[in-house]
């Protein structure tokens, strides 16, 4: 007898299969649960969106009543408005610099933000910019309810990563062991079929029909969500590529789990040990020792050290002061005022003092953070489940990278900005001191608030951003490959007995 | 005679290796994940209390100076990790662990210990509790077809009933025998060595042991109703693949999509206003550096309360006006910070209600509360902390007006002053204290368990006919 072609045996498995009720139900599930994770995180990007506008907007206000004040200020004192003080004044250059100059540094979402949370839900996409802050901003952050932190985000990238494969082994199980649980398999083995083609035929026809459903529901949600898609092509297109491969690498698995014929429940209980393993066990165990290998450092001892550093810097501050004159000779002639100077004048030189004491505690946590990331990158290889979902997040541009980003350019702003205002604030240590009745409100020796940058993320193209994630598509395809090589090698003869 | 029809099934239960072995695995993450969180949660709080002791030490001897500048200066003040975090750190990996209580501002607390989680660890982030809540039902729901539909399915189970006079018992058995495994291997151990862990850390109190007993009590609770869904489920649907089904799919339903779908619900429902306006509301309604208007308006409000004409007939009218806005500050934080906690409960609130759809919802919201690691318990310390400040700060302050101080004069105090404030001290709430917004879960957990025992009791009986 010849044995029919495996086109064949593909389009006869393809129609029988596309009449399967349970393959609707779990495609519309998951179809379903994309469109609901990607509006999920659009909403909450959106609501980050208005939080950034509201900043703009608070901002720009802040700025325009400085200015009012400065105007209002030139006024020449009466019975009734008197001097103001020097931490009320825009025109006093030293109480400007501390309490005047703030500004918001926004990191907004990129246009594919809706395929992934990632980071965006747990660290600040705003932060506030002073001069005297310590490296650039406090650890502050946009308050979300815990409770949905620890449970995680229903987002697309989680029902990609994690409910997807659910979903097709899922199917996988159910419609690939028919034949073995209502004991027809000897019946299908009698005929001329090895149970290669067979099994792959039907792996494959379940394919057929989930690879386009998948594609098509997950652009549909990212559509509703408010996606450009026409924008985002490129990047959108690596995605649906990613989300392909995933799906191979899971039918590999499929195809192991089914190699020896199993019953479904056999077929059930060995895809959810292996899916648990590979979505929660494998990453609970890389968590525990990448902490074990490598502790964080102590945020609690970190608070310890600001203490002391700031008691030590208060406490040697005529000296710290007076080492700061000695080494500008356009101060040294003033040493003498070091003593008298106001707060915000002598933070303009105690603060990269502190900064330079709490640096290798500063960089302890930064470079804690920096080889975590890379044993998480090293670990996406090993654990695709992590690997995608960081594809997911540097695509959408919720990943931590870019928000270290945004921190480090946060930081380089702050340092912008004191680079325009300390120098006029310690210029006026060279000047005469202001007589302590003055004409007019304000002190003036700051004649309009000054015009201050914006910041500005300077961001990775979209083209960057995907060149970054191919190495792991690389991986990934070939591991896809190599599983599917594996499991249809694995199926070698008939099994009827289970 | 059930003991041994127990003892039975376990034996038969033990011989199913992939069930028993996947029981066997769940038990070890349980434990690894219980050591994890555990000894990182002892040396945090290690380090809090050696810094708040160094805190304290800084506090009495920051030297002699301006009581207001003292109340500036302040303290940090650490939450300790509830005593039971060890299995269930609920919200305690999200919210701060710090905050430094100084004058003018009811500043957040800092320090979240997953601020900075790379994605590896977000979704290796285990916990007993999330483990047997997420993965119970998976495990439980194999038992139960272990020992039902497959005996079902070979015709073995209809043999066992013939020759029983009761098939209820049998049906009894073999739940007892599922919940007995499941609850023996991955609720005891861990609250064992949980209690073993707090004795040896001097944390075991009659609260503790009460939340213990409570924690153990719904574990055990959520095994036995999933228990009884699984053997119910596998009694009455049709055959074995589709009981098989059905229980993954409500896998799935209870534990992986409702628990995320539900937050996302209540999320949307009750959203929560951006923490952005909340921070602008109070700088503008509270600010911590005023404007001259600001000023005119306070010296008008100081006049008549000291009931003169001339600032100079006030004591310390610098120190009068901090004290004016400080306490001003404390009306505006109760009703603007006050409110957006009251939101965040709500919505907690509105989450355990979900609870009535998913029973691992119900357990996540009553095993959160129980051991003490839910926001309910955070905003306790919130509030302790804030009501300590305002303390200091108004201590500081009517210190400072008790004395005559005028233009660039300042009075200044030393460790006599510092010392008599008292040293902060955190005594977390109660067993019960701050229980509100589980109620719903725990009534719908208790529902939960009355619907899957009569869907028991039906299948046996339908069984019998």
């Amino acid at each position: 007898m010849t044995p029919p072609r495996f086109r064949d045996l593909l389009i006869w498995e393809t129609r029988q299969v596309g009449r399967s009720l349970l393959l609707w139900c779990v495609l519309l599930i998951l179809s379903a649960s994309f469109v609901w994770g990607a509006l999920n995180t659009a909403s909450l990007h959106s609501a980050q969106h208005a939080a950034m506008d509201r900043a703009r907007a608070v901002d720009a206000a802040w700025h325009a009543d400085a200015a009012r004040l400065a105007s209002d200020f030139r006024e020449p004192v009466t019975e009734t408005a008197g001097q103001v003080a020097y931490w009320q004044d825009p025109t006093n250059v030293a109480g400007y610099s501390e309490y005047f100059v703030r500004k918001p540094a926004l990191k907004a979402h990129l246009p594919l933000s809706p395929l992934a949370a990632g980071v965006s839900d747990l660290a600040p996409s705003r932060l506030d910019i002073k001069l005297s802050t310590p490296f650039g901003f406090l650890d502050t952050y946009d308050f979300e309810n815990p409770r949905g932190l620890a449970l995680g985000r229903f987002d697309l990238a989680f029902a990609l990563v994690f409910l997807l494969p659910v979903g097709l082994l899922l199917l996988f199980a159910l419609l690939g062991t028919f034949e073995r649980d209502r004991d027809m398999l000897r019946l299908v083995a009698a005929q001329a079929v090895g149970p290669r083609a067979w099994i792959g035929a039907r792996v494959a026809a379940i394919l057929v029909w989930s690879i386009p459903v998948v594609v098509l529901a997950m652009i549909l949600a990212l559509g509703l969500a408010g996606v450009p898609l026409g924008a985002v092509a490129a990047s959108l297109a690596v995605a649906v590529l990613m989300t392909v491969l995933y799906i191979f690498f899971w039918s590999g698995i499929a195809l192991l789990v089914l190699a020896p014929q199993p019953g479904a429940a056999t077929a059930l209980g060995s895809f959810a040990a292996i899916w648990a393993g590979l979505t929660i066990g494998l990453p609970l165990a890389a968590t525990a020792l990448a902490g074990l290998i490598d502790p964080a450092p102590s945020a609690i001892d970190y608070v310890d050290m600001q203490r002391r550093v700031g008691d030590e810097v208060q406490a040697e501050q005529a000296q710290i002061l007076s080492a700061a004159f000695e080494a500008r000779s356009d101060l040294q002639p003033f040493a003498d005022r070091a003593a008298a100077l106001d707060y915000a004048t002598r933070l303009s030189f105690l603060v990269p003092e502190t900064e330079r004491r709490l640096g290798p505690n500063r960089a302890a946590f930064e470079n804690h953070r920096a080889r975590q990331e890379r044993i998480a990158s090293i670990a996406g290889f090993l654990i695709p489940a992590v690997g995608i979902e960081g594809v997911f997040t540097r695509l959408a541009g919720t990943d931590p990278a870019r928000q270290r980003a945004f921190e480090r350019q946060a930081r380089a702003y702050q340092l912008r900005l004191r680079a325009l205002v300390h120098p006029l604030v310690q210029r006026e240590i060279t000047r005469p001191p202001a007589p302590p009745e003055r004409q007019t409100r304000g002190r003036l020796n700051l004649a309009e608030p000054l015009p201050l940058p914006e910041f500005r993320m300077v961001e990775d193209s979209a083209g960057q951003r995907i060149g970054q994630v191919w190495p792991f598509a690389g991986w990934l395809a070939l591991l896809a490959l190599l599983v599917v090589a594996l499991g249809i090698w694995r199926i070698r003869q008939w099994r009827v007995m289970e | 005679m059930i003991g041994s029809l127990v003892i039975l099934e376990l034996t038969i239960l033990r011989r199913e290796r992939r069930a028993w072995l996947s029981l066997v695995a769940l038990a070890l993450l349980v434990l690894l994940s219980f050591a994890a969180v555990a000894t990182e949660n002892s040396r945090t709080d290690w380090d809090k209390r050696t810094v708040a002791s160094a805190e304290r030490a800084r506090w009495v001897g920051q030297g002699e100076k301006d009581p207001h500048s003292a109340a500036h200066y302040s303290i940090f003040a650490f939450k300790p990790s509830a005593a039971l975090a060890g299995l269930d750190p609920g919200s305690e990996p999200f919210l701060g662990q710090s905050v430094w209580l100084e004058a003018h501002h009811q500043n957040d607390m800092l320090h979240r210990p997953q601020q900075n989680a790379t994605l590896l660890q977000r979704i290796g982030f285990a916990n007993p509790a999330a483990l047997i809540t997420g993965f119970g039902p998976l495990i439980v729901f194999l038992l139960a077809f272990t020992l039902v539909a497959r005996d079902r399915e070979r015709g073995t189970l209809r043999l066992a009933l013939g020759a029983a006079v009761h098939p209820r018992m049998i049906v009894g058995a073999k739940t007892l025998a599922v919940w007995t495994a499941a609850t023996g291997l991955l609720i005891v151990p861990a609250a064992t060595l949980s209690l073993l862990w707090l004795i040896v850390g001097g944390r075991l109190d009659g609260d503790v042991l009460g939340r213990t007993v409570s924690w153990v009590l719904l574990m055990a609770g959520y095994l036995a109703l999933l228990s009884a869904i699984g053997v119910a489920v596998s009694l009455r649907v049709g055959n074995a693949r589709l009981a098989l089904s059905v229980l993954f799919g409500l896998w799935i339903l209870f534990a992986l999509a409702l628990p995320r779908v539900a937050s996302g619900i209540v999320d949307a429902a009750r959203p929560l206003p951006s923490s952005q306006a909340v921070r602008q509301q109070m700088a503008e309604e509270a600010p911590a550096y005023w404007s001259d208007e600001q000023n005119a308006r306070n010296r008008a409000a100081l006049l008549e309360r000291y009931g003169v004409n001339r600032l100079e007939d006030i004591p310390n009218p610098r120190m009068a006006e901090l004290d004016l806005m400080e306490r001003h500050s404390h009306e505006v934080f109760d009703r603007v910070l006050g409110a957006f906690y009251d939101k965040v409960a709500r919505q907690d609130r509105l989450f355990a209600a979900f609870g009535f759809l998913s029973p691992t919802i119900a357990a996540q919201a009553t095993s959160a509360s129980l051991t003490g690691s839910d926001f309910s318990h955070h905003r306790h310390f919130i509030d302790t902390a804030e009501d300590y400040r305002r303390n200091l700060v108004n201590a500081m302050n009517a210190d400072g007006m008790a004395f005559r101080a005028h233009g660039t004069e300042r009075h200044t105090n030393d460790a006599r002053l510092w010392s008599k404030i008292p040293e902060f001290n955190y005594r977390a709430p109660s067993l019960g204290e701050r229980s509100s917004t589980a109620w719903p879960a725990m009534l719908a957990l208790a529902v939960w368990l009355l619907v899957s025992g009569w869907l028991l009791h039906l299948s046996a009986r339908k069984l019998r006919r």
